[in-house]
């Protein structure tokens, strides 16, 4: 009997223990947020953008922007989107939390842009941003290349 | 014969030209923001009209939902000058369709290619319809009575305009607005080089429809500034209280006191010269005045600026306020002015703000003034190496500061607040973030001014180094 007795409150202590580590990585990881940009993939015709979010003061964030060179404008899209060895190492950048979060501003390369927010923690999330960078003009130069075939009767 | 027909001809031309130019400086008062190349040049403008009281101090421009920018200058006043035209157009039509909008709805009115005017304070509808020269508006007025932001929409369809005050909201649409030229200067300045500014209510969650910049793109001139008034040349100073009493100095009583302060009298008038350059000036009232009138009042007030020494090219009416002395009713008006196209703050009280006047409709009875010049001068300083802050790293820097503040004011318990909650609600309580000059008021002449980032917040106003982030100066709002 006592071993029965020994052997549950082993279980629900273990039990209790596993779930208390779980919660906090949790809460942990609500900590670290980007909030903006909001979407995971999305399109820009601004050069710089903002990314910002939440973390606790003093964390070292680092951001790193990637881009995947695209002469033509015409290899890849939001749709189409590079394989990761396409994407370079465009411009990385060291930052703290102060007392409102984060918020810097990076600088894009026409095309696709793969920003990836490190914070320098351990347990905390890496979090990924796809932007595409377009000028109007780049897609008022596509429209008018686009040869529209005749409906035949 | 053909050359003598020349010379006639020539002669005609030129007495032509110069009795136009006779007869401007006779009969007509240009406002100086209508014709930029009449005297954008000069410092100080004996012409201060009414129409040149009221202008914006903050420009808004949206140029999609994305990308905005606040401009705090308007060094030759382009956007206004033009602007002023297509209110005077919309205030004076008689086919307006207005309709009301909530506040919501005119904050995502923001995400659409636009320009906003802020104006310091809110203004009289009708004040302003009169700075416009407009005798008659129509129904605008009456709809709307008070506004403190214009907004001009310059996206694609049919235009219109938006004024506001904060509680309402009134779009007005008229078929024959033309804002191309608005349009074309907004296209233009897209193109340029400018600061990026974000909503907060987006990139900080919280209930506020303030944006902010998260990094400047150019630094803050530096400007060194000296008295306007030389308080140790006594024939200058002597001059001035000529110009008061419109008597010659011999017969004006003239009194130095022991602190270096000159005083003039002469029929019950006082004129005061402050050794720290600030003038003050007393007049009794002629007659009893019981009933007050805002659009006499600044008539008053413009005529007598521009007959007593001028004002600076870029002053700008900043308040407004009623008063009454021994039974009699007047506004004291308040005036601001800018350097290089940015607003200039005291940061001593040798002046309440650079001029100051109490009108009684058509009398002045307190005159203050205390103006400083900009020097134009390099000292071959070291210029400054750090580059300048923006709003959200004062603010990141300095919340500690803001929240204390808040507390203290709203009398909260630290024990009750929870950490989050409170940042939300301090960061919703800034009311207004500006850029500004701030002058010690330490030395008669070459004077730094120093860049602050002005932030008010709940009832209290800061001013930070827009490159350290020092707290300089900081006040509680009565």
């Amino acid at each position: 009997m006592l071993k029965k007795l020994m052997a549950s409150l082993l279980l629900f202590i273990i039990i209790l223990s596993t779930s208390t580590v779980g919660f906090a990585a949790k809460a942990n990881a609500s900590k670290y947020q980007v909030i903006i940009p909001e979407e995971d993939l999305s399109a820009t015709q601004k050069k710089v953008v903002l990314i910002s979010g939440k973390a606790p003061q003093g964390t070292s964030i680092t951001i790193d922007v990637y881009g995947a060179i695209d002469l033509t404008g015409k290899k890849y899209s939001l749709i189409k989107l590079p394989e990761d060895d396409a994407y370079t190492l465009i411009s990385s950048k060291t930052i703290e939390a102060g007392s409102l979060g984060f918020g810097e501003e990076v600088e894009l390369i026409l095309g696709v842009n793969k920003i990836i927010v490190k914070f320098n923690v351990e347990g905390a999330p890496v979090i990924e941003k796809i932007l595409y960078y377009f000028e109007k003009e780049q897609v008022e130069r596509s429209l008018r290349n686009t040869h529209i075939t005749p409906i035949k009767n | 014969m053909v050359y003598k027909e020349r010379i006639k001809s020539f002669l005609l031309l030129f007495l032509f030209v110069t009795s136009i130019f006779l007869t401007r400086q006779l009969w007509i008062q240009i406002p100086y923001d209508i014709f930029p190349s009449f005297g954008r040049d000069e410092a100080i403008s004996a012409n201060f009209l009414f129409a040149d009281m009221i202008k914006p101090d903050k420009y808004q421009l949206n140029f999609s939902e994305k990308n905005h920018t606040i401009f705090y200058s308007d060094e030759n006043n382009d956007l206004w000058t033009n602007t002023r035209i297509i209110l005077a157009d919309i205030f004076s039509s008689n086919n307006i369709v207005m309709e009301e909008l909530s506040a919501d709805e005119f904050s995502d009115y923001h995400k659409n290619r636009s320009i906003v005017f802020y104006f310091p304070e809110e203004f009289n509808t009708y004040i302003l319809t009169r700075s416009l020269d407009i005798p008659e508006p129509n129904g605008i007025v009456d709809k709307i009575s008070n506004i403190d932001k214009v907004y001009f929409y310059l996206g694609v369809g049919e235009p219109y305009i938006i004024f506001s005050n904060g509680d309402r909201n009134l779009k007005v649409y008229d078929p024959n607005l033309n804002l191309d030229n608005m349009k074309n200067r907004l296209k233009s300045i897209e193109d340029m080089d400018y600061t990026y500014y974000y909503p907060i209510r987006e990139t900080l969650y919280v209930d506020n429809d303030i944006y902010i910049p998260y990094k400047m793109s150019k630094d803050i001139a530096t400007v060194y500034v000296e008295n306007e008034l030389n308080t140790d040349d006594i024939e200058e100073i002597r001059s001035i209280a000529e110009v008061f009493f419109k008597k010659d100095i011999d017969y004006i009583r003239e009194i130095i006191e022991n602190n270096g302060s000159i005083l003039y009298l002469y029929d019950q008038k006082v004129l005061k010269i402050n050794q720290n350059g600030l003038l003050e000036y007393f007049s009794p009232l002629e007659e009893l005045v019981k009933e007050r009138n805002l659009y006499i009042s600044l008539n008053t007030a413009s005529e007598f600026l521009s007959n007593h020494m001028g004002v600076p090219r870029d002053l700008y009416l900043s308040k407004i306020e009623e008063i009454e002395s021994e039974g009699n009713l007047g506004y004291r008006l308040t005036f601001k002015y800018r350097i290089r196209g940015i607003p200039v703050i005291l940061s001593k009280d040798i002046a309440e703000d650079f001029i100051q006047i109490d009108v009684y409709n058509n009398y002045v009875r307190n005159y203050k003034r205390f103006i400083r010049r900009d020097m134009r001068i390099n000292l071959n300083e070291v210029e400054e190496t750090k580059p300048m802050l923006s709003t959200y790293e004062i603010i990141n820097m300095k919340y500690p500061l803001l929240a204390k503040g808040y507390i203290e004011d709203n009398k909260l318990s630290l024990d009750l607040v929870d950490e989050d909650n409170l940042k939300e609600e301090v960061l919703s309580s800034i009311k207004d973030v500006s850029l500004a000059y701030l002058d010690p008021c330490n030395n008669k002449q070459k004077e730094k001014l120093i860049g602050v980032w002005v932030l008010r917040v709940g009832n209290r106003t800061y001013a930070f180094d827009v490159y350290d982030g020092e707290l300089l100066f900081s006040k509680i709002d009565s």
